[in-house]
């Protein structure tokens, strides 16, 4: 059974008043359990509005969202129940840390779910390490005392926290140096292995969707321009270019070889792949 | 979650209508004028026609009829609360009974003094919002600096009134925007804000206002930056890309509303027997 499912989902923002807006129309998709799903699109293409109905922080305004089964869009339904399946990571999280410790920010989660106080602490060591920041060493420091990457981290361990089946991040690595970039997505791509936890995340990255993902989706003006693997979506490199988005840089490297003759398979996403189907075209291997 | 839908004040709505164009100078004017007759009106009549005379600026300047009334909605509490006091308390002598509520006694006069003064408030409200749907920010402080101008000579800081005004006005959005999204990152990490008494609603808060207050801060720090590196130095000898400049249609819109407003606030019978 598909773990999140979108039916007809359509989104408007402030109905009824000169500012409406029509953010999403008509969205159908469904992610199982386990895929590491990536959403790509030009900005405000709908990408973070989507992301907020899998948290139940928005609901339809018309269509059905079902997040483990259960709709959303039902009043009855529990939101809570609903929050701690789904773990939701904003744009810039670090803004959201408030705490006089940073062992206190991630417990924030964990005490809401009203769990005991031995639990919450090892929940907390636990979604710590998970992002590679010590408890021991880092516990007890202001958030606010340290750097830009390992406050991006402890904000991603607060969510982690609350040890959720669904891991929702947008731009996780945005407005980070090379190096924290590598350090966020690399602990993104453990947690999928290790703990199973299926990803969604939205970038505005094509190579990091690339080395990432399995599945992307392309949205495009509130509406899903392509869904599919990464290669048969990266292989449509002209629409997506209309789209104001592109390709990754060794996919475009491979097309102009081509271009100039040299007959590459040019479907290769990932520096992994690019030396082997070089090596091919000039038969070397 | 939608704050913008609830705080309506201050905002800009570009419908392009014959009230937009007018010089915001002409607008403030009016409106200051008319916030004076508000208090002035005194019978039915009067706010009837003063009714009558928003009604047309709202349908002239193409904002929703809805969208105005909308921006009562944070007053509501308010104007319970004062027509209670003012309908039971009015401490009114005399006058006469229409029904006792144990030792509260309710006058006719109470009533309508509770309903003028409701009225009073919903009026206000409507005309000022009606200068901030109309007037984008940036012309309402340019008009406001000028009209500022000649007190500068007894120590007024126009020019940086005119600015703290502009940025607090730019900021309202910003600011709403930034809050809905801490609220929201911190419903996903399970935070509850409508559950528990007075204290615990009010302690919910903090994980919102901390980081709230945080950027608030970041944001001046990097405005004043930005100020500073376009070389932004106060008001003197300042140049601005867009004139202020009167035109016959101001005239003719503060002609209107001068009239219409001496006929509101002199009491109807005054103009019976002046035109008798």
């Amino acid at each position: 059974m598909a773990l999140i499912e979108c039916v007809e989902l359509t989104h408007v923002y402030l109905k009824g008043t000169p500012m409406e807006t029509e953010a999403l129309r008509g969205i159908t998709l469904s992610i199982d359990e386990g895929e590491f799903v990536g959403i790509i699109g030009p900005t405000g293409s709908g990408k973070s509005t989507l992301i907020q109905h899998f948290d139940a922080l928005l609901r339809p305004t018309s269509g059905t969202v079902r997040v483990g089964g259960v709709d959303i869009g039902d009043p009855k339904t529990n939101l809570r129940a609903i929050r701690r399946q789904v773990g939701l990571v904003f744009q810039y999280p670090e803004h959201q840390l408030f705490e006089e410790t940073i062992f206190e920010d991630v417990a924030f989660g964990p005490r809401n779910l009203g769990l005991p106080e031995d639990e919450v602490r090892q929940r907390v060591e636990d979604a710590l390490r998970a992002v590679r920041v010590d408890p021991e060493k880092f516990g007890r420091r202001s958030p606010f005392s340290i750097s830009g990457g390992e406050m991006r981290r402890v904000a991603i361990a607060g969510v982690l926290a609350m040890a959720p089946q669904v891991l929702v991040l947008d731009e996780p690595a945005a407005g980070l140096d090379p190096q924290g970039k590598v350090e966020i997505l690399n602990r993104i791509r453990d947690l999928h292995r290790s703990r199973h936890i299926t990803v969604i995340l939205i970038t505005h990255s094509m190579d990091e969707a690339a080395q990432l993902v399995r599945r992307l989706i392309v949205l495009n003006q509130g509406q899903v321009a392509m869904d599919g693997p990464v290669r048969e979506v990266f292989a449509r490199g002209e629409e997506l270019t209309a789209m104001g988005l592109g390709v990754p840089a060794i996919t475009e490297l491979l097309q102009r070889l081509r271009r100039r003759g040299i007959p590459v398979r040019a479907d290769a996403v990932t520096p992994d792949e690019a030396p082997r189907a070089i090596k091919e075209a000039l038969a070397w291997s | 979650m939608e704050l913008s839908r609830f705080v309506t004040i201050g905002q800009y709505i570009a419908t392009e209508s014959p009230v937009h164009r007018l010089d915001p100078r002409t607008k403030i004017g009016a409106v200051t004028l008319l916030m004076v007759v508000i208090f002035l009106v005194r019978d039915f009549t009067g706010y009837a026609l003063l009714t009558a005379f928003l009604f047309g600026i709202v349908v002239l300047s193409r904002i929703p009829v809805s969208h105005v009334l909308r921006g009562l909605r944070p007053i509501v509490f308010l104007l319970a609360v004062t027509l209670i006091l003012n309908v039971f308390f009015s401490g009114i002598e005399g006058g006469q009974v229409l029904f006792r509520l144990g030792p509260l006694v309710v006058t006719r006069e109470a009533v309508v003094r509770a309903v003028f003064i409701g009225y009073r408030l919903i009026a206000l409200v409507v005309a000022t919002s009606l200068l901030t749907f109309t007037t984008s920010p940036v012309e309402l402080t340019d008009g406001i600096e000028r009209l500022l101008r000649p007190f500068r000579r007894i120590g007024v800081p126009a020019h940086e009134l005119a600015m703290m005004m502009t940025i607090a006005l730019r900021f309202i959005p910003t600011l709403l925007e930034e809050t809905e999204k801490i609220i929201k990152a911190q419903m996903a990490r399970g935070a509850e804000f409508e559950r528990g008494n007075v204290f615990r609603r009010a302690r919910a808060l903090v994980p919102v206002l901390v980081p709230l207050f945080v950027s608030a801060f970041r944001r001046a720090e990097e405005l004043a930056l930005a100020m500073e590196a376009r070389c932004y130095r106060g008001g003197e000898k300042r140049t601005r890309m867009k004139q202020l400049r009167f035109a016959p249609r101001d005239a003719f819109a503060m002609g209107v509303t001068v009239a219409a407003s001496a006929i509101f606030a002199l009491p109807f019978e005054t103009w019976v027997a002046f035109l008798r």
